[in-house]
Formats: structure tokens, sequence, C-alpha cells
């Protein structure tokens, strides 16, 4: 009781000077003075309140203005087009800067100069070389092949063609394991495969092929060769015999419940 | 004349200017916490999609990647959504005639596209590329979360300015090896010496910019 007198007592006394501060022009004989002298006190107050009401109305959604600003970004719809959405196709026709594509082989995977077609069924499997079975496929990679092109082939593969063709290329994978299996999904290590051109992987995976839709728009072109010279190594690890097999290509997993052609 | 109030009055003086300070305090930490709340932020809150696409199942059961239908995520600003046709690459055959994929199919069938509800979504003041952000290490999984453990899509990160700056500051302390951006299982570093001389490290190797070019009024707002 006696240290909470004494406290209310310098209480008292501190607030006393406080007042008298205030106050101390109190005899002053200009009464604005006064004024502004008492003013602040009472403003500050203002200020502060002020302040928190701000803070407050910051959470309520005055900035909603600047956040949605009625401008087209990726995939936002747009009221504007018939469709609806504000990512538009390319109009047909349209050749962007750069995308001229003159290189044939390289763009289409098809010899420049192209013999005339002759007709081929999907499922033939022609075990002799001598008559080729994709004759307008380009036969090899127009492209040098380098360790990291092989690696991101390597990447690109387990990304877009593992989900069906599986890891090792069997047509195993996890789709095809849950019922992508009408026709199931084409297993590499099989002679039709193992002696097609380099460009009739590269036309499958253009324009699609039987069930295959196409993967044009997911894997830019020398992504597609560079999955291809993976596929060569897949297959080549598979292969046994193959002297030029390391331990990168030839690590199997294991394939579940799927039969092998 | 006897005072009014008695001695033992002082406390409740004493209180209330304590009190003041205290109620001050707590009102704005109060408000910054109801700022940073999922409730201002939509963070933890679940966006039903017109479709009940389920990431945790083509992502973690699957092991389906990211890049799979996010294709532009490391070319371009926008991650990229699959148009429907991405869908249809599996599900003309799987889970074909399901009336959860009904929308899917109609899309395909007439070119509509499907709506879904954006769940992270940035004031347009706020340029973001994420192609950068992988391109230099931030993995999918710092500012996503376990995706691959979602059925359905929340945000696990407040998205706002002080967040963004937490990693444009110290860089370090999130980057991760490029092999391990996609990685869903990696984890931030937990600040050791050597953990963090590895972020630098790293920081280093993928000529990430210093904190005063990161932390750049115009770096993010252009």
């Amino acid at each position: 009781m006696g240290s909470s007198r004494r406290f209310g007592v310098r209480w008292q006394a501190q607030r006393d000077t406080a007042l008298d501060s205030v106050w101390s022009d109190r005899s002053s004989a200009d009464p604005k003075r006064r004024r502004r002298f008492a003013l602040p006190a009472h403003s500050k107050l203002v200020l502060v309140l002020l302040l928190l009401t701000a803070h407050c109305s910051l959470l309520t959604g005055c900035r909603r203005d600047m956040q949605d600003q009625p401008k087209a970004i990726a995939y936002r719809e747009n009221s504007f087009y018939k469709d609806g959405t504000g990512s538009r196709p390319l109009v047909e026709g349209t050749v962007p800067r750069g995308y001229l594509r003159q290189e044939r082989e390289y763009y289409t995977g098809k010899k420049s100069a192209a013999p005339s077609a002759t007709p081929q069924t999907q499922t033939a499997a022609t075990q002799s070389t001598s008559t080729p079975l994709y004759p307008d496929d380009v036969e090899t990679i127009p492209m040098t092949i380098t360790k990291a092109d092989l690696d991101r082939g390597q990447e690109r593969y387990n990304i877009y063609c593992s989900a069906c063709h599986g890891m090792t290329g069997y047509g195993d994978g996890i789709v095809a394991r849950r019922g992508f299996n009408k026709p199931s999904p084409a297993n590499y290590h099989q002679d039709r495969l193992r002696q097609a051109p380099a460009g009739h992987f590269f036309d499958v995976m253009t324009n699609g092929w039987g069930a295959m839709p196409s993967y044009a728009s997911q894997i830019p072109v020398e992504d597609r060769w560079r999955i291809i010279a993976y596929l060569r190594a897949l297959q080549l690890s598979q292969q046994g015999n193959s002297p030029t097999v390391n331990d990168r290509g030839s690590s199997p997993t294991v394939r579940e419940g799927s039969s092998r052609k | 004349m006897p005072q009014i109030f008695r001695h033992s009055t002082n406390y409740l003086a004493r209180t209330t200017i304590f009190g003041a300070i205290f109620i001050l305090f707590a009102a704005l930490w109060v408000t910054a916490e109801i700022a940073r709340s999922g409730w201002n932020t939509g963070a933890y809150i679940e966006r039903q999609q017109p479709i009940q696409f389920s990431h945790k199942h083509h992502v973690g059961d699957d092991g389906i990647d990211c890049r799979y239908c996010h294709t532009s995520v490391e070319t371009s600003a926008s991650a990229g959504m699959p148009a429907t046709a991405v869908c249809m690459n599996c599900h003309k055959q799987i889970w074909a005639d399901s009336p959860y994929l009904k929308p899917v199919r109609d899309s395909f069938k007439d070119g509509k596209p499907l709506e879904w509800i954006r769940v992270h979504d940035l004031p347009d003041f706020a340029y973001f590329n994420h192609s950068i952000h992988i391109n230099k290490g931030v993995g999918c999984s710092t500012c996503h979360g376990r995706i691959d453990q979602m059925p359905v899509v929340s945000q696990t990160q407040s998205l706002q300015m002080e967040w963004c700056l937490e990693c444009h500051r110290a860089p370090e302390n999130y980057v991760r090896p490029k092999e391990k951006v996609f990685d869903m299982e990696w984890r931030p570093r937990n600040s050791s010496k050597a953990e963090i001389a590895e972020g630098l490290d790293l920081k280093t190797k993928y000529h990430i910019q210093k904190p005063d070019v990161l932390t750049s009024c115009s770096t993010c707002h252009r």
C-alpha cells in the first residue's frame, strides 16, 4: 500500500507538472496562442485514429482496382472475344519471326527430295532392311548430338514419353498400366522401331500415330531430336551385346503387368 | 470536502496508462496478423474447380512431371495451363466415360475453353516470371507447397510482398540445385553454416543478382 501511495503521489506530481507545462501560458493575454498549445494533443490523437482506420481499410479491399486491372494477361478471360479467351491463337497462316522453318529435314523429319510415298500400314513389321518401312523419313538426326543434348533428351523423355512408354521404353508406363491399352503404347525394343529411321520418331511426335496424339505443342523441335537421340540410347541399352552400353542406359526399371511385344 | 477518489483509484489510472499502450500495440499486432492471415491472403483456402482435378493423384500417385502439363514453365512468364487436348492425351482412353470428365470432353468437342479458378492470383501491379525462378534454382514447392499431396490445390504462402522479399533479400536460404527444382520432397535448408555455404555456392553458380538488385522496386513493379 505504501508503494502504491508513493506511486500515486508521484503520478499526481507528474500530472501536475504536465498540466502546468500545457497551461503554463494560461495567463497569456492571447487566447489564440493558448488554443495552439492545446490543439496538438488533440490532433495527434485524431491522427493516430486516422492511421489506425487507414490500416484497417487496407484489409477491406480498397486496393482492388490496382489488384485486378482490366488488362489482358495469360489465360485471363476476356469477354471481347466470342470464345471468351484472352490468349489468342495465331491466325491461320501466321509465320512468326524466326519460324519460317525452311529446313525441311530438321523441321519435318522428312527427306528434302521426297520420293513418292509408298503405301504402308502402321502395323506392318518388316524383317528385312532392304525395303525401307518409312522411305520418306530422314535416316539420321539432322543435328549434332552432344552429351548435354543426350541428357536433355533423357530429361524430356522422362517428362513427356515415360508416362506411357515407360522409363525404359517397353510401352509399360503408368498411363498404359492404368488402362491406356487400346492399343498399348509402342515398345521401342521391337524390330520395326529398332530399324525405323530417326525421322519416323520425329513424325510420330509431331503428328501423332495411332492412339498417340501429337506432342508438337509440348515438345519443341530441337527437343524432339534430342529425345530421339535418347531413344536410340535406350534401344542400344536393351540389345545386350552392344559395347556402347554404359551404366546410364542399362538400368532397367522393374516392369509390371505388361506384355512385352 | 472529502476526496471523491480514494488512493486505490490510482491503480485504475496506472492500468489505464499501461493498458492504453498495450491495447494500442495489441491492436496493431492483431491488424498485422489479420493482414497476414489466410482470411486476407487466401492461403489455405481450397478453391473448388469446375473439374475435380487432383494434383495428388496425377503428381503424387502417377508421378507425372509438372512440365507435362505446365509446359512453358521453363521458358515463359506463365507456367502454362494445359489445353484440353493435353487432358485428352490420356483421358480419351482412361476414364473416357466418367461423368466427372464430361466438361473436358465437351470442351474438346466444341473448342470452348475450360474455366479454371486461379488459385495463385498475384496483383496485376506485380511482375512475376516463372522461367527466371526455375532457371535460377527456385523450386516449385518453395512457393506452391506440396502440390503432390493436394487433392484440391490451395495457396500455402501469403504471396505478400514481405514474403517475396524474404527470398529476394537472402536467396541463399531458398535456392536449390537445378536438378531438384521439380522435386516435391526437397526441403529448404535449416540454415546451418554448411548449408548456407551451399546456398551461397549455388547463388554464385547460377549468377543470382545481389540483394540490392533483387529488391529494387522495378525488379517486380515494372
